[in-house]
């Protein structure tokens, strides 16, 4: 027998219909047996042409398309296109609106982080995790929806303040609602954050350095979580953030190296208690007042370009405005943390086995219609 | 530091030309013959320290593409933009996809919508539109198609009322309000 077997590549399709893509991603992937040999991101399946369209509208009416932008953090995209307009106008919020900012962002970025973190577990097949964080999210979604008239596409915050006051009784639900998270939060870090089996599952898969991050411009939780300790709300403040107390986690790698999947997913856990923190200041903190400040109809920014950054849920986001001092935008892009996060992707894939990429994709919190826009 | 500071030191340190451009967010002119070689410096000295593309886009002005960098720097915490103006005739740039990967995507996303080609890109391929798009959307002398490669859908919008309105009597409500 002189014959030699050989082996080749399998290429096999993933998506864009799956459930571990979360949205509609198509991953192309030469597969070596289990193990990921290339793996090669088709997107654009959920692209919507928003910056398109928002040459054809004018200023205002873009921050309902903001809110398509990124579905799960609907009032952290609202906040960067009209705190980028407000900056182009000259226009500043009054205080207590931007107290009502902060609250509802923040109480969005929790929702935003219990669907990362219900989906992580989820797509490592524990079910009853997903399922327990989306109850959870509801009362957040009551709470927005009780200030907004909205679930998910809210439309709340706009270019000069808030479109309503918060309703009578809304900060004592909200304070109720923070009460009953903590322990929540608690039977959850029981079930996933400390599960040992979880852990075994997360722990020094994907590690992504420090030098790696930063060249594949990663942003947010991602990027912390490889150990570098940069906020927007800190570094670039805005709004009321220097005066509230706060802390920024970073990943140390707890169970493993800096820079794993597990580290991308601790510290989204404790940037909920982050932002619980920063709840409970606000609702002490928020004074009486008006929630609009006077802004013309007609909004002609002067002619020029800017770019603006925010901190959403899933980092950094910027928005790279170009006015020629019309009606409406000239060019308007939003860079966003998913379309770079999804990026670093093909790299951190090789090698890996096939069930190892769901983990990968989830603890990188990739959300197709920011990724695609 | 700020973009002037930034600039006397690029003027001082390299040799290719550049301007400082005022406006709402001050900006450092290049040309595409010295792309590179700004944008490794400012990668590369350690008072810039641009570890971070954070965005690159484009966008059309006229007989010419203008293309944007902004670069951050996370220890010095600041961030600098830089822009160069590619002919609309000839719409080509060097690719930055060596000194940053994520260059990569963005600059894909740039060749798709604007159609400005990367020279020493990689992968150059279209990555929102299909492979088989015609024309770059963002362009302002895009037209938009009402069909897609004779595929028989028409996309035209057909705003004439239909027979349902008038039964209805909508169309009468219309016009009072429009009174």
């Amino acid at each position: 027998m002189n014959k030699e077997l050989t082996t080749q590549f399998m290429t096999i399709n993933m998506g864009p219909q799956h459930p571990s893509t979360h949205g509609v991603i198509r991953f192309i992937i030469d597969t070596d047996g289990e193990i990921i040999h290339r793996c090669d991101p088709d997107i654009g399946y959920l692209h919507r042409s928003i910056e398109k369209i928002a040459e054809k509208v004018t200023w205002q009416g873009f921050v309902p398309y903001t809110d398509r932008v990124d579905y799960l953090c609907a009032m952290n995209a609202n906040w960067a296109y009209s705190m980028a307009v407000e900056k182009m106008i000259g226009v500043e919020a009054p205080r207590r609106a931007e107290f009502i900012r902060v609250i509802v962002a923040e109480l969005n970025r929790i929702s935003s982080h219990l669907i990362a973190i219900g989906t992580t577990a989820m797509d490592m097949g524990a079910f009853t995790p997903f399922i327990q964080l989306l109850r959870e999210r509801e009362y957040i979604n009551d709470l927005l929806e009780m200030a907004s008239g909205a679930r998910l596409t809210y439309n709340y915050i706009c270019i000069g303040g808030v479109m309503a006051d918060l309703p009578l009784g809304w900060s004592e639900k909200c304070e109720e609602f923070i009460h009953h998270f903590d322990l929540a939060m608690e039977q959850m870090n029981r079930l996933v954050t400390y599960n040992q089996i979880f852990i075994n599952r997360m722990a020094n898969l994907a590690v992504v350095s420090p030098q790696m991050a930063q060249a594949y411009n990663l942003v947010g939780p991602n990027l912390r979580a490889s150990g570098i300790k940069r906020d927007v709300r800190r570094d670039a403040p805005y709004s009321v953030y220097p005066e509230l107390d706060f802390e920024i986690p970073v990943g140390k790698g707890l169970e493993g190296e800096v820079g794993d999947c597990y580290d991308r997913f601790f510290v989204r856990v404790e940037e909920i208690r982050e932002s619980l923190r920063i709840l409970r200041q606000c609702l002490k903190m928020i004074p009486e007042g008006e929630v609009m400040a006077k802004v013309k109809k007609t909004i002609k920014p002067p002619a020029g370009h800017y770019y603006v950054r925010h901190e959403t849920p899933r980092g950094d986001t910027g928005y790279f405005i170009q006015s020629d001092g019309t009606t409406s935008p000239y060019r308007l892009k939003i860079r966003s943390g998913s379309f770079t996060g999804m990026s670093i992707i093909g790299e951190l894939a090789k090698g890996t086995f096939i069930a190892d990429l769901v983990a990968i994709i989830g603890s990188l919190d990739v959300v197709a219609p920011e990724l695609d826009r | 530091m700020n973009t002037q500071d930034a600039f006397q030191l690029i003027q001082a340190k390299v040799s290719a030309p550049i301007q400082l451009l005022e406006g709402p967010t001050p900006s450092i002119l290049v040309r595409p013959q010295g792309l590179v070689e700004v944008l490794t410096f400012a990668k590369e000295d350690p008072q810039l320290d641009c570890q971070v593309l954070t965005c690159q886009t484009g966008s059309h002005q006229e007989d010419e593409i203008r293309l944007f960098y902004h670069l951050l720097s996370h220890e010095q915490n600041h961030l600098f933009v830089f822009e160069c103006p590619v002919p609309l005739s000839d719409p080509k740039a060097p690719s930055v996809t060596s000194l940053w990967p994520a260059a990569n995507w963005l600059e894909r996303e740039t060749y798709d919508l604007l159609g400005v080609h990367f020279e020493g890109h990689p992968d150059l391929r279209r990555i929102m539109l299909p492979e088989d798009w015609e024309g770059f959307p963002l362009r302002k002398d895009y037209v938009t198609p009402t069909s897609y490669h004779d595929s028989g859908f028409d996309l035209t919008v057909d705003n004439r009322p239909s027979a349902i309105t008038q039964s209805f009597n909508l169309s009468k409500g219309d016009e009072k309000e429009d009174e």
